[in-house]
């Protein structure tokens, strides 16, 4: 009895998921809070285990990003990114290599003896992703980043990912911003309470969740288009 | 990967994980990097009032004798602490980068470690100015404190990973080094203690380090045997602990909340 009722309420943030991602696709995964988007990420990334089925993975090595990604906000940006370069696999000389790169792209000027905790959120949030796109890498997640950088740091965002994509490596973006993912990403796939509810092009999949209501449903404060 | 490329990357990493939390230790406070000698020396002070005169009384140079208990104690027990809540601290990071976990732990003991070894330097000087005569078996100690850092670190993977499971392993290992204070000899000397008592004390290992880290220091005597059965004990203890690490290693991610 017990044992059927604690079945019953067992809670899956993913069932059923059947995806096959492509070399060199720009891939969008969509849907409201507590869809199990992140839970997704983690599993591409190796992070986690899947509890059932399997995760298969060919490329190496997989980057995971979301907001806060173990940063020291009591240490520089020049610690965090020394830091987030060791974390990311980059060498010391590959590092002192792409530091002037990495700096013009995340815009921090003289901000680089500055502990994290005096920078804004968007500002901190370009830190490991511009150390990211500076390394050797076939997979690239990215969790909702791109939410808190302005208009420029997105633009520059979204031609690094066209870079990789003309490059072969595979990029995998959760984003509420339906209009964004529509429009540049290659497929998507919408999640909902854990389960696919669509994958198939990406203006297509967002077609079809604007149509169910989806600008409305549980994120009535956000703009049009984000969910 | 090419397995000198892989061992650079957990080099670096390691480096990179140590270096960022020995500077996180004192930042903000006021005294700093002071702190490292500080507590030691607070507590040196205290220890050394209270029983200076009376269990202090037979034992001869009871400061030195205090003291370099003192710093090998104090370092196990930080570092066994911060090995406990190693993975818990660093749960942002093991959420979102891919890299060999034990080397939060291995860094974690590492950055106690580092202030460890200033600390013996400052003893080092110390003795020298109050008299303790240089022998050449002050060149075993290094080997001893490696010893002391295998010890801590076997004990500090399994500790690190019963920390993860259970929330009570922090208060049950703090009430542990609390009782264990007492039952090794870091204030009193060994034959102070009845016979009963003293034989039983041998079984911790503890107390064989501080037997061994004192007759290299003080006493100008090579401790060879215990030497060896305490090369044995570490060795043993920081494989079973490394391997036991391993093997749950891959679920870590999952028990974090």
């Amino acid at each position: 009895m017990l044992g059927s009722s604690l079945e019953e309420e067992r809670l899956w943030a993913l069932r059923g998921i059947d995806l096959k991602l492509r070399r060199g696709e720009f891939f969008g995964v969509i849907g409201p809070n507590g869809a199990g988007k992140t839970t997704l990420l983690r599993l591409l990334s190796g992070l986690l285990r899947p509890s059932e089925g399997q995760v298969r993975l060919g490329a190496e090595p997989r980057l995971f990003f979301h907001l806060g990604a173990g940063l020291h906000s009591e240490l520089s940006v020049m610690d965090n990114i020394r830091f987030c370069a060791a974390l990311l696999g980059m060498s010391r000389a590959e590092l002192s290599r792409s530091l002037p790169e990495i700096l013009e792209f995340a815009e921090f000027g003289t901000l680089t003896a500055r502990p994290l905790w005096q920078l804004s959120t968007g500002t901190v949030a370009r830190l490991p992703l511009a150390v990211a796109l500076h390394c050797r890498l076939d997979l690239l997640l990215v969790d909702e980043l791109l939410a808190v950088g302005d208009l420029s740091f997105r633009a520059k965002c979204l031609s690094a990912f066209e870079r990789l994509k003309r490059e072969g490596k595979t990029v995998v973006v959760v984003s509420h911003d339906l209009d964004w993912v529509g429009r540049h990403c290659d497929r998507a796939l919408w999640l909902e309470k854990g389960r696919a509810k669509e994958i198939g092009l990406s203006s297509a999949v967002v077609s079809r969740l604007l149509g169910a209501g989806g600008q409305d449903q549980k994120n009535g404060d956000r703009p049009h288009g984000m969910l | 990967m090419p397995r000198a490329e892989s061992l650079y990357r957990c080099w670096h990493v390691l480096w990179e994980l140590t270096r960022c939390e020995f500077k996180l230790r004192d930042q903000g406070s006021v005294f700093g990097f002071c702190w490292t000698l500080l507590y030691p020396a607070a507590m040196f002070a205290s220890l050394y009032l209270i029983f200076g005169g009376w269990i202090g009384r037979d034992v001869p140079g009871y400061g030195s004798f205090l003291l370099v208990g003192l710093l090998q104690w104090n370092f196990f027990v930080s570092a066994t602490s911060n090995a406990l809540t190693s993975l818990r601290r660093k749960a942002p990071l093991i959420k979102n980068f891919s890299f060999p976990r034990g080397l939060i732990v291995i860094s974690s003991v590492l950055v106690v470690g580092l202030s460890y070894a200033l600390e013996m330097g400052v003893l080092a000087l110390l003795l020298v100015l109050v008299g303790t005569p240089v022998t050449w078996t002050w060149a075993l100690v290094p080997a001893l404190s490696a010893l002391l850092f295998l010890w801590a670190l076997g004990l500090g993977f399994a500790l690190a990973l019963l920390g993860l499971e259970f929330i009570d392993t922090e208060r049950l290992w703090s009430l542990g080094t609390h009782v264990g204070f007492f039952a090794t000899p870091v204030f009193y000397a060994t034959d102070a203690l009845p016979p009963g008592i003293r034989d039983w004390l041998w079984l911790n290992p503890l107390a064989q380090f501080l037997a061994a880290f004192r007759a290299c220091l003080l006493e100008g005597r090579p401790p060879w045997a215990s030497l060896a059965s305490l090369a044995l004990w570490a060795t043993v203890l920081a494989l079973a602990g490394g391997w036991l690490f391993a093997r749950r290693s891959p679920a870590i991610g999952e028990r974090l909340r």
